[in-house]
């Protein structure tokens, strides 16, 4: 056989030729693959998913801020310590030296700890910087720190019944996994976290809360509150277009840097409670509103109908008022100065399915659509049966129990010119104005004119909110608590409240305000009821906080002074 | 001779390739060094702002303003805003002759200040 060195045919040696050509295949596949997979990598969808490092767990939940942007919550990083006790030399010294610093710790149980063979313990979850140093000054082997992220609240009991709080579920030397407990950072638990995984920037969830509105309510209503002897108190302010809540204040409040104790499960005297949202109270004569809302809207009866007053008796049971009122009186009179008899008789012309249909128009049948949890969770007390004394005393307020918050929303609807609205924690959130029409436009303007005469008529049970300011417009409520054996009622024992609208040229806000328990003892008799305890209250909030939130007074009470 | 030079290219080529690869993987892999270290920074930065922004808040927490404010009444005279503090701008007293000397003035004043730099 010759073999050519010029010429290689191989065509003579098939074998061999189909074995090159499978090769050569082998190898070009080969490259499209390694090809394919560059031009993969090089895609600029897939750059994406790269992870440049791993500090990326740090801040993983996300600050809450108010309106305006204050930050409410954030997560800052502290220190864990943890001990490998076989590393420790000597014992007896580092628990005494430790115990100096924790003096909260038992020097003992911590020396049983580092000499009972055990690998590890912790020591502390979280320390603050002054005790790290000093730990870290001890100079001792196996001691060790592990960052720790935790929740810290820049304006510690502030809204803190909005903001709510977290607890650590688990943590590890570099790990923690925080969760909320109440309030908005339960309500938006899977937002905060969320927002850290999809985004590389740190966002924040902006509450409709206003931190100087917010701060100022909280004094005023702790100041009142300490004057009125009240047991406790609560305060909302609402925006009555768009639900948004501006304020809301429960007092006693909570720190929830320090307190992380258990949370007592709607226990009244809780600090945790959120009297606001979740206690809820016969609320007395801001109830009397909602029958005359019915009659007016269907045609039953105009603002001065004349309304037999007299005492009378319905299911054996007497009903009668306070003040003597004229045999006959004007709707306009009964609402102003707060008649039972003439609410009563109202309720009876609107009929159950009448008072029904107005009050669950208003929202006050079925729990708050919140966002936090405790307001879906609370349902309000209404009667089971409806017979015509039930229909007489939940005419004024007895025999079913909303929050205050139910009463905000329902006057906000009254006041708005008659639009469903649902309250709100979010800042811009438009599911708070539903924009759908509950009550007629006419309703609304005779309700508010209504509200008004309760503060601008000299015998209005709100006469002394007659601001020179703004113009106001609300209802008072004072109503005696159940006795502990819920046999009747306690007559020393009243929740007094009130529920106003301002500025009324073009209502924009409704604010709602109680105290438990209240006495007024500055006057030249105890005083329990609504018109001395809670009004003087509200009209210091509406002075206080109309000019935060930009309410132009309307009234003035001097020409400003021009000394340039 | 041709088939020479293209073997000769061949390779240079090969050669070069080679070398822009290597290039190109240090370049990308000190980039990604770089990518990293500013991640960091910028994390650093980050935790470092949260850390301000929590102590401004802090700081700036209405209830020790308040207490500021009351223990610096005699020097800044701080109250709270009322409704008396609204003025139409109607109302608001405007001498106009005196307008221009007023703002040569505040432009005076302000270029007089000293920023300390």
């Amino acid at each position: 056989m010759v073999i050519s060195n010029k010429k290689t045919n191989f065509a003579e040696f098939p074998r061999t030729r189909a074995r090159l050509i499978l090769f050569s295949l082998f190898v070009m596949v080969g490259f499209l693959l390694i090809s394919i997979k560059i031009a993969f990598l090089a895609s600029k969808e897939n750059q994406k998913n790269i992870r440049y490092s791993g500090l990326e767990n740090i801040n993983s939940r996300s600050d809450i801020s108010d309106r305006n942007g204050y930050i409410l919550a954030t997560n800052l990083e502290g220190a864990s310590v943890y001990i490998r006790p076989e590393e420790v030399q000597e014992k007896a010294l580092v628990a005494k030296k430790i115990k100096n610093i924790f003096p909260e710790l038992n020097e003992s149980v911590l020396l049983n700890k580092l000499n009972d063979g055990r690998k590890f313990f912790w020591l502390k979850s979280l320390v603050s910087p002054k005790q790290e140093k000093a730990l870290f000054n001890l100079g001792q082997p196996g001691i060790y720190f592990g960052e720790r992220e935790y929740r810290f609240y820049p304006y510690g009991t502030l809204a803190s019944h909005i903001i709510g709080f977290t607890k650590v579920n688990e943590f590890d030397v570099n790990y923690v996994n925080i969760s909320g407990v109440s309030g908005a950072e339960k309500a938006f638990d899977k937002e905060l976290v969320k927002q850290k995984l999809s985004h590389r920037k740190n966002e924040t969830i902006a509450l409709s809360l206003d931190l100087p509105v917010q701060a100022e309510v909280e004094n005023v209503l702790k100041e009142w509150q300490k004057r009125m002897s009240a047991k406790a108190g609560g305060v909302v302010i609402m925006n009555i277009h768009n639900g948004e809540i501006i304020a809301l204040a429960s007092s006693p409040g909570f720190d929830a840097n320090k307190e992380k104790g258990e949370l007592e499960k709607n226990e009244d005297n809780s600090i945790y409670f959120n009297r606001v949202v979740q206690g809820v109270y016969e609320m007395g004569s801001t109830f009397k509103i909602f029958s005359v809302a019915q009659g007016i809207e269907k045609g039953l009866f105009t603002v001065d109908s004349l309304i037999d007053t007299k005492a009378f008796k319905i299911n054996s049971k007497k009903i009668e008022d306070k003040y003597s009122f004229n045999a006959k009186s004007s709707i306009y009179e009964i609402i102003v100065r707060s008649s039972n008899v003439g609410a009563a008789r109202l309720a009876l012309i609107v009929g159950e399915k009448g008072l029904k249909e107005i009050l669950s128009t208003l929202g006050l049948m079925e729990p708050v659509h919140l966002e936090v949890r405790e307001a879906s969770l609370t349902q309000p007390i209404v009667p089971k049966k409806w017979r015509d004394i039930t229909l007489a005393t939940v005419s004024y307020g007895y025999g079913i129990s909303v929050s205050l918050l139910h009463l905000a929303k329902a006057y906000a609807i009254l006041g708005n010119g008659g639009f469903n609205v649902e309250p709100t924690i979010l800042k811009n959130n438009h599911k708070g104005n539903l924009d759908s029409r509950v009550l007629k436009q006419s309703t609304s303007d005779e309700i508010l004119k209504l509200l008004e005469a309760v503060v601008t008529d000299q015998r209005g049970t709100a006469r002394i909110l007659g601001s020179k300011y703004y113009r106001i417009g609300g209802k008072t409520g004072t109503a005696e608590k159940i006795s502990l054996d819920k046999r009747g009622y306690e007559k020393d024992k009243v929740v007094a409240n009130f529920v106003g609208l301002f500025p009324l040229e073009k209502p924009k806000f409704v604010i709602a305000a109680f105290l438990d328990e209240p006495e007024n003892n500055l006057l030249r008799e105890p005083c329990r009821y609504a018109s001395c305890t809670v009004v003087p209250m509200v009209k210091k909030l509406i002075e206080r906080t109309g000019p935060l939130m930009n309410v132009f007074p309307e009234r003035r009470a001097s020409k400003p002074q021009t000394d340039f | 001779m041709l088939k020479f030079s293209l073997f000769i290219f061949l390779v240079v080529s090969t050669f070069m390739l080679g070398l822009w690869a290597y290039k190109i993987n240090y370049e990308s892999r000190a980039a990604y060094q770089r990518v990293r270290q500013l991640e960091k920074s910028i994390l650093l930065a980050n935790k470092e702002i949260k850390i301000l922004n929590a102590e401004w808040a802090h700081l700036n927490s209405p209830d020790r303003l308040r207490k500021l404010v009351k223990y610096f009444y005699l020097e800044l005279k701080l109250n709270p805003i009322s409704p008396d503090d609204f003025v139409l701008f109607s109302e608001i007293f405007w001498d106009q002759s005196n307008e221009k000397i007023h703002t040569e003035l505040a432009g005076k004043s302000l270029t007089e200040i000293d920023h300390g730099d």
